[in-house]
């Protein structure tokens, strides 16, 4: 019943799991992926010809909270993983939510000072600091992002067994984004002229109601005993990417707030 | 014909291929061709093709030794049948003795390789050092090579010369060249005197060479640069020291006197782009600055542009070859070149970007091109000794008598070149502002200047006040050479264009 | 058993589609290796006619049969045509073929994955070549040297459709990079450990971990690519403190590990070939492989010998010849020990070896004028000319391509149940061996006459003429050979019968253990081994004393009463062939044409379908 029968659940010559191994491996070339971003970075580094430069804009206790954050839901998928582990299957779900949803929190944060930026005049195009920042943050926010949602699938989707629970799982996803495109809204005022404020704020509160509303229709009672080992598998998979993208980001972090942030004009 | 004979020929077909190949390569190598690595003119080259021999005699000895081995083990044991004598059975083939490897046969064909290569690297590490920087007792020519798409500029400047396409140096002197670029990667290389080196734009790179003998050297850019990147080639012309200064004085003197029909077309049509007086003082840091902003104008406008950094025509007269390399400079191939450059040279920016080829080939009359052509050919420093082709053709001024100051200022404003930028009608902008109702306009254009005082002013030095829209620079301020008379007359007719 | 319904889109076929669908569906490794195969020879085909336009343009001076424009799409099509499009796929046809045959699985770890990398990669190489319908194909070479590739000097869609193709293939070949290697590290036979592997799958492990590593480095440097060019950013722009020269270590980071992807695999192949004909195992298996491992390390440490010219200093230069020199002594330790091998065989003389010789003559050509590049005063002369053309031809065409055509002729029987003509393939190899080297020797003293490569033509009375006639000829002569060479396959399929046994050559590996072509499940009971070329002392039982540290009883084992019934094999899926599908819409929507974000979105929500239906496919096994 699995999904590779003729080889899966089968005697592998490592005895590792075949997908795990291949997570493993995916996990090495994605370090080379991150390494190239910010090696470029690096090389960069005091090359940028026009202000703003990181000394003038970078807000490193914004940073540092977003920073715990994402390491917080680390904890939180290592409290999900144990709980499926010990068969606490609504307890580990619920936590694998919390993981999710922190990882969201720290996307609005990236989204905040992305905006934020872009408001005071530092975007891709302004200078070098700005390119080799945007892009290198960009792709591990969008590393977040594919987190985030395989978190919530794995989080909603084996609690799908009737058509209205297939609904409610799409209501839920579609209010995560209604909720993050208000807060993008909230953040975007000054670019988008005739912009509403309350708009923007009731599009977000709507989106945050849509979530808990499906949220609280979905909820289970109860665990189903089979099928356990499968879901521990699926979940360990997930949090092996989510602490790698969470270690990528500490590396970025230190690369990023705390050894270039007093980096000015290039000194000629 | 069996089986096995067919085996044989294929296999004596590849060995003779192999060695005859082989010899071709050694004997083909004739140092007589012109841009042949092994025609060594200087001690740069000479140490580089040293270093390839010593490679070549040792990767010849492992040639042989390897290929003799490969080809004697197939054709050694080959997979023999064992006929029994006076039957037509054969015995089954037996299995050879299964060998695993010999350790120390590996070891050892690990450490003689590891070995031949200690000896490469010495020489190797030590020719890095020596032909990065010129000996230290010596006294090098500094020069810059800046390459372009696709052309390459030249300026020294300890001696304040900028020229194009042909690089004159010294012999047994060595020559440092500051390698540049404005665009994109180019590589500078005179196969007989240097090996290559890359121009990367924002990078600034170092090489150097000598040349031993006076003559002429070949050289082409290397790395593919765009589309014209076959046709970006230069010339190398070394003379001796005296000889050099000879032509380093010449550089800054003024022409002889030259045919000046072609001048006021030349600044009609071609001066936005092309610099053709950098014999003056103070003229090569300016055409350092022009060059700039000629190029960031093409670069930021693209296709709206009507300037892109172009080659130094100064003394054009005592080139011998134009365009880059491409043909050489007689008053054929010019005049051709103007006419239409992308038959020379396909990609060219002188036809995508020069106001004059908007509707392809240049919109010139057959005269005014010859009239061009004579004109830079005419470009000849003062007591230059050579006789150029073309120049015979130039022709006295006819003197000409004018009835009024007007009428002299219509005939240079069309002759000397205004007329190719400046248009009379209202609407239209060639390249500067019209001159449509300028009286109107000048007399409040400055504070404190008349309307004839802010018009010979902006004759004579057009960057003083540039008009809204234009940029600075295209105008070239070589009007100040026109006597007093000519400016006034020039003026007087300015005036009365309505 | 309790089934839970997922939501689905298309109900998998439970058994084979017949048909173009059947092909379209298949996770099978086998058929997928075939996909591979001859899409490769397709594209090569189009690569070649490239080649052939490339030659006959310089067959003389000043030949204005393609326009320069034209000329530099063309070579830059070729180049990339023939690295992505031709060798790495045929490398990867052999691996799906051979991994799981040789390794005693019944099919890669993860064939649904597999199915996806095929397309991926077939929908990137289509990407790649629509922009040929244009007429604005990539004109910046393989290479795509910033900031050539900028916008302000190349304004056109080409480079654009490059990058897009290049980032396709790119994900096409990690996919296959993490399969095979989940399957060599997981699904070996029991008792095969690393050190019983065959050489060729030791190889395929070494690429694809060089795949795995260096095409992420190459990701990156396209999309920093991407956004200079569409979006503005200054990776690359040295107007505002980007360095062109950053574009050339990241591309040569991946390039350089990129060579050994290419020459790795026909190693592999070689290495399989010379013991077979030779009746002897391979010499030094222990060297062998410890040398292709060093060669994929120190293929990382080598990168800037490409840049030898740009300018890093005369330090770094010395450091990188030390390193690239290094590199020779593993590849020599290779050629060494395959004449070793051969030294004291008993040589069965067959296309396929003659093809295996052939390669180690030709790379050991192309391995020492490398050698001669290696140091850079010398390379400062050879650099970007004719010799360095000659020089990788010799590695490319000469090692990498006889060593898969040898592979071609020696596994045939196995992939079909036929052989192919060998008295055609003597032909085939004798005119291609002739016609590579009339083509490509010549280049050699053309670069060191000063030849420069990637012009579009070459001025009279440089002494250029004949050498370049001679190459244009070879390379006519080298499009005859293939034509034997299709002529040979078409002959084989359609007049020679399906006779080849399981172990036509007296092989020494798993595969041959099989029938030929063998069934859809490979085995009928995964094997037990015990040896290194355990076939062959299954075979000869007497021999095995001879092996280093094998015990000195084996036996054949008794082909046991096999239910076939209980074999579960994966069930075939739409989903790889629509999840390519959609990926290469999505990424071709990038290019700015009109209305390019609505393309965009069709392949984005053909891509999530199909990503969701594949993720909630029920399994029927």
């Amino acid at each position: 019943m699995s999904n590779i029968a003729a080889t899966e659940d089968h005697y592998t010559s490592t005895g590792v799991d075949n997908r795990k191994l291949m997570m493993w491996i995916f996990l090495g070339s994605d370090c080379l992926f991150f390494g190239s971003f910010i090696a470029t970075y690096l090389v960069y580094r005091n090359r940028s010809l026009a202000g703003p430069y990181p000394n003038e804009i970078l807000d490193i206790p914004i940073t540092t909270v977003s920073t715990f954050v994402l390491l917080m839901s680390s904890l939180a998928m290592v409290m999900g993983l144990s709980y499926v582990q010990q068969g606490r299957q609504v307890l580990g779900r619920y936590w694998t939510l919390a993981t999710a949803l922190l990882g969201m929190v720290f996307l609005g944060f990236q989204v905040y000072e992305f905006s934020h930026f872009a408001h005071i005049g530092l975007t891709p195009r302004t200078n070098i600091f700005g390119t080799t920042f945007f892009t290198m943050t960009g792709f591990h926010g969008a590393h977040v992002t594919f987190g985030v949602i395989w978190l919530l699938i794995l989080a909603f989707s084996r609690l799908a067994s009737s058509f209205k629970q297939k609904m409610l799982i799409f209501a839920s996803f579609i209010s995560v984004i209604i909720a993050m495109a208000g807060l993008m809204m909230t953040e975007t005022l000054d670019v988008i002229p005739h912009m509403p404020f309350s708009l923007a704020i009731s599009v977000t509160i709507i989106g945050i109601l849509g979530v808990i509303a499906s949220l609280y229709m979905l909820r289970v009672p109860d665990t189903e005993p089979a099928k356990v080992s499968k879901e521990e598998e699926n979940l360990e998979l997930a949090g092996l990417y989510w602490h790698f993208v969470d270690i990528v980001w500490i590396v970025i972090f230190t690369v990023v707030y705390l050894v270039s942030a007093k980096d000015g004009a290039p000194l000629l | 014909m069996n089986k096995s004979h067919k085996l044989m020929i294929t296999k004596l077909f590849k060995y003779f291929s192999l060695s005859s190949l082989l010899l071709l390569f050694i004997s083909s190598c004739s140092p007589h061709h012109e841009q042949s690595t092994f025609a060594n003119a200087g001690p740069v080259a000479q140490a580089q093709s040293e270093l390839f021999y010593l490679m070549f005699w040792i990767a010849g000895v492992i040639f042989v030794i390897v290929q003799g081995a490969l080809i004697f083990a197939v054709l050694n044991f080959r997979r023999k049948e064992h006929p029994i004598p006076g039957s037509d059975f054969k015995l089954p083939d037996i299995p050879p003795k299964q060998v695993h490897g010999n350790t120390k046969l590996e070891i050892l064909w690990t450490i003689i390789p590891a070995l031949i290569l200690v000896v490469i690297m010495v020489p190797t590490v030590q020719t890095i050092y020596s032909t990065y920087e010129p000996p230290e007792d010596s006294d090098p020519l500094e020069i810059v090579a800046m390459g372009h798409q696709w052309w390459w500029e030249f300026r020294y400047p300890n001696e304040g010369i900028v020229t194009a396409n042909e690089l004159r140096v010294p012999t047994n002197r060595p020559v440092k060249v500051i390698l540049e670029s404005q665009d994109v990667i180019h590589s500078f290389w005179i196969p007989q005197v240097a090996g290559k080196k890359d121009t990367v734009p924002g990078n600034t790179n170092q090489m150097w060479f000598q040349v031993d003998e006076p003559g002429n050297y070949s050289g082409q850019c290397a790395e593919f640069c765009g589309v014209a990147h076959a046709r970006m080639r230069f010339r190398v012309i070394a003379e001796d020291e005296a000889d050099f200064n000879v032509w380093l004085n010449a550089m800054k003197t003024p022409p002889k006197a030259t045919a000046s029909d072609g001048y006021g077309l030349f600044l009609a049509h071609c001066s936005m782009c092309h610099s053709i007086d950098s014999y003056m003082d103070g003229s090569y840091e300016k055409e350092i600055t022009v060059q700039d902003e000629r190029w960031a104008d093409w670069y930021d406008k693209q296709e709206e542009s009507v300037r892109v950094s172009a080659p130094n025509l100064t003394h054009l007269g005592i080139r011998t070859m134009l365009a880059a390399g491409q043909k050489d400079m007689t008053r054929e191939n010019l005049i051709a070149w103007i006419k239409n450059p992308s038959d020379i040279k396909q990609g060219t920016r002188m036809q995508s970007v020069g106001s004059v080829y908007k509707d392809g080939a240049a919109n010139l009359k057959e005269h005014e091109v010859e009239a061009i052509a004579d004109y830079l050919l005419s470009q000849i420093p003062e007591g230059w000794g050579s006789v150029v082709a073309g120049t015979e053709s130039l022709e006295e001024t006819e003197v000409m008598v004018w009835n009024t100051p007007e009428e002299q200022g219509e005939y240079l404003f069309t002759n000397q070149g205004c007329a190719g930028c400046h248009s009379l009608s209202q609407d239209e902008v060639i390249v500067g502002p019209s001159m449509y109702g300028l009286i109107d306009r000048s007399s409040s254009r400055v504070e404190g200047l008349s309307a004839e005082e802010y018009i010979y002013q902006s004759i004579t030095y057009p960057n003083e006040y540039i008009v809204d829209g234009y940029a600075a620079n295209v105008m070239p301020q070589i009007f100040i050479n026109l006597s007093e008379e000519e400016l006034d007359a020039l003026v007087s007719y300015l005036i009365t264009i309505k | 058993m309790t089934t839970i319904s997922y939501p689905t889109f298309i109900r998998r076929p439970n058994e084979y589609v017949s048909g173009i669908w059947g092909w379209i569906t298949t996770v099978d490794h086998k058929r997928i290796g075939t996909l591979y195969g001859v899409t490769a020879f397709l594209w090569f085909l189009v690569g070649g006619i490239e080649a052939l336009l490339i030659r006959l343009q310089l067959a003389q001076p000043e030949s204005s049969l393609l326009s320069p424009e034209v000329y530099n799409q063309v070579f830059t099509m070729h180049g990339t045509t023939m690295i992505f499009l031709v060798i790495m796929p045929l490398s990867a046809a052999f691996f799906n073929w051979l991994v799981p045959l040789q390794i005693g699985a019944r099919d890669v770890a993860f064939p649904r994955l597999n199915a996806f990398s095929f397309w991926a990669f077939l929908f990137g190489g289509i990407l790649l070549n629509l922009s040929w319908l244009t007429g604005d194909a990539p004109n910046a070479g393989w290479f795509a040297y910033a900031p050539n590739t900028e916008v302000p000097y190349n304004p056109r869609n080409g480079v654009t459709y490059w990058i897009l193709g290049l980032q396709l293939l790119g994900i096409a070949s990690l996919a296959a990079g993490f399969n095979f290697l989940t399957t060599i590290i997981n699904m070996r036979a029991p008792g095969m450990s690393f050190m019983k592997m065959p050489v060729f799958i030791w190889m395929t492990a070494v690429v694809n971990v060089l795949i795995v590593l260096a095409f992420p480095i190459i990701t990156v440097a396209l999309i920093q690519l991407q956004f200079d060019r569409l979006y503005g950013t200054h990776f690359f722009n040295p107007a505002m403190g980007g360095d062109p020269v950053m574009w050339q270590h990241m591309f040569w980071l991946f390039g350089h590990p990129e060579v050994y992807i290419l020459i790795l695999p026909a190693m592999g192949i070689v290495s399989e070939v010379l013991p077979t004909f030779s009746r002897k195992p391979i010499f030094g298996y222990t060297f062998i492989v410890f040398s292709g491992i060093a060669i994929g390390f120190l293929g990382w440490f080598v990168w800037s010998h490409h840049m030898f010219t740009v300018g890093l200093g005369p330090a770094a230069n010395s450091a990188f010849a030390v390193s690239t020199m290094l590199i020779a002594v593993p590849t020599g330790v290779k050629i060494f020990n395959w004449i070793g091998t051969l030294w004291g065989g008993s040589i069965k003389i067959t296309t396929s070896l003659l093809f295996a010789v052939a390669f180690i003559g030709m790379f050991v050509i192309g391995g020492l004028s490398g050698v001669t590049h290696a140091s850079p005063p010398s390379d400062a002369q050879q650099q970007d000319t004719y010799y360095v053309v000659a020089h990788f031809h010799y590695v490319l065409f000469g090692g990498s391509l006889l060593g898969l055509w040898s592979g071609i002729y020696y596994w045939w029987p196995k992939f079909t149940g036929r052989f192919l003509n060998e008295r055609v393939g003597y032909w085939h190899f004798g005119l291609t061996f002739f016609a590579f080297n009339l083509t490509f020797f010549p280049m050699h003293w053309l670069g060191l006459d000063g030849m420069p490569r990637r012009v579009a033509t070459y001025p009279e009375g440089m002494g250029w003429d004949i050498s370049n006639l001679v190459s244009t000829i070879g390379s006519l002569m080298l499009g005859v050979a293939v034509i034997v060479f299709i002529y040979n396959v078409i002959y084989s399929n359609l007049r020679m019968p399906k006779t080849a046994s399981n172990d036509p050559w007296d092989g020494r590996t798993l595969e041959w253990s099989i029938p030929s072509p063998p069934p859809h499940y490979n085995f009928d009971a995964i094997p037990e081994v015990k040896y290194r070329d355990d076939f062959w002392y299954k075979k000869y039982p007497e021999l095995a004393h001879d092996t280093h540290g094998g015990g000195s009883d084996s036996e054949i084992q008794e082909n046991h009463e096999v239910d076939h019934a209980d074999i579960h094999m994966p069930d075939p899926s739409y989903y790889p062939f629509f999840l390519g599908l959609g990926l290469a819409i999505m990424v071709g929507g990038f290019i700015p044409f009109a209305g390019h974000w609505v393309v965009c979105a069709i392949g984005l929500v053909i891509f999530i379908w199909s990503f969701l239906g594949w993720s909630y496919e029920p399994v029927n096994g």
